[in-house]
């Protein structure tokens, strides 16, 4: 791009009268435009369908509340197997008898 | 004395905003045509023009939130959101950046570049004189000379320091002259 492209100079450009301004700016059009926008996040759009959704989260969480007490449930078992004594666990395992006095 | 007024009232419409983001309607009536305008100045196109204010208007409510008062004034926050939006345009669409120059506007920039009696500062050279800057450089230059703002309200708008701002002004008079001078 050479140095005379680089910018587009106007000299004493025409510009609007303060009502063209104000019939152009109107705050309804921005609101709405906002609204739209807002609404859009995937927070909202969910809140929107949420009879919908409703079902789905209630389903998620059922399915996450479950997960967890079955995860719990196995960790209380794993526990109580390493604390297991060994002869039940093994069943040719013999257990040394402690030499008697004589 | 006016300024601690009018801040306080601008204060007070971002608070009543905060609450309820249809009252933002009383900020947008006070500054869409200062922003139309300075959108439209930098893009000569009136459609473009109201659809970066109207993007600027909605990025400031969606955003009115986090706004707090540091001591800039309101106006400076919502300038600087548009400067974002025209930016982000440009850069996205490869166009050319327009510059808008009133032949009232230029006396104050022709006492710092080569004197007027003197045919230096033409629009041809003027032309040329532009295409040497950067688009920030050009910002500055706008603002101060075009638009007339002080070095508080551009460093306030730009987010630097006033000291900052007049050195890079000085900078970028001085990057003309010689460009001028040259070319002559």
């Amino acid at each position: 791009m050479s140095e005379e492209e680089k910018y587009n100079i106007k000299f004493n450009p025409k510009r609007p009268s303060k009502q063209e301004i104000t019939d152009k700016m109107d705050f309804k059009k921005v609101y709405t435009a906002y609204t739209h926008k807002v609404y859009r996040s995937p927070r909202n759009i969910f809140q929107r369908h949420s009879s919908k959704n409703r079902k789905i989260s209630m389903f998620i969480i059922l399915i996450v509340v479950v997960g967890t007490l079955v995860l719990v449930e196995n960790e209380k078992e794993f526990k109580n197997e390493i604390e297991r004594p060994l002869e039940l666990h093994d069943s040719t395992y013999i257990k040394k008898e402690k030499p008697t006095d004589k | 004395m006016l300024k601690k007024k009018d801040q306080i009232s601008d204060e007070q419409l971002v608070l009543i905003a905060k609450q309820d983001i249809r009252n933002f309607k009383k900020i947008y009536n006070l500054y869409y045509e200062r922003i139309f305008l300075f959108l439209l100045r930098r893009s000569e196109n009136e459609n473009l023009a109201q659809d970066l204010t109207q993007q600027t208007f909605i990025k400031a409510m969606i955003n009115i939130n986090k706004f707090e008062f540091k001591g800039f004034p309101f106006s400076s926050w919502l300038y600087r959101i548009g400067l974002n939006e025209l930016n982000l345009y440009y850069r996205n669409n490869k166009k050319k950046r327009t510059i808008s120059i009133e032949s009232s506007e230029l006396p104050e920039l022709a006492e710092e570049l080569p004197n007027e009696s003197n045919p230096l500062l033409n629009n041809e050279n003027l032309i040329k004189a532009f295409n040497l800057l950067s688009e920030a450089e050009v910002t500055l230059i706008e603002m101060k000379y075009f638009e007339k703002r002080s070095h508080q309200e551009i460093s306030e708008i730009l987010g630097i320091s006033v000291a900052n701002t007049k050195v890079k002004l000085h900078r970028i008079i001085k990057k003309m002259r010689n460009k001028m001078t040259k070319s002559f």
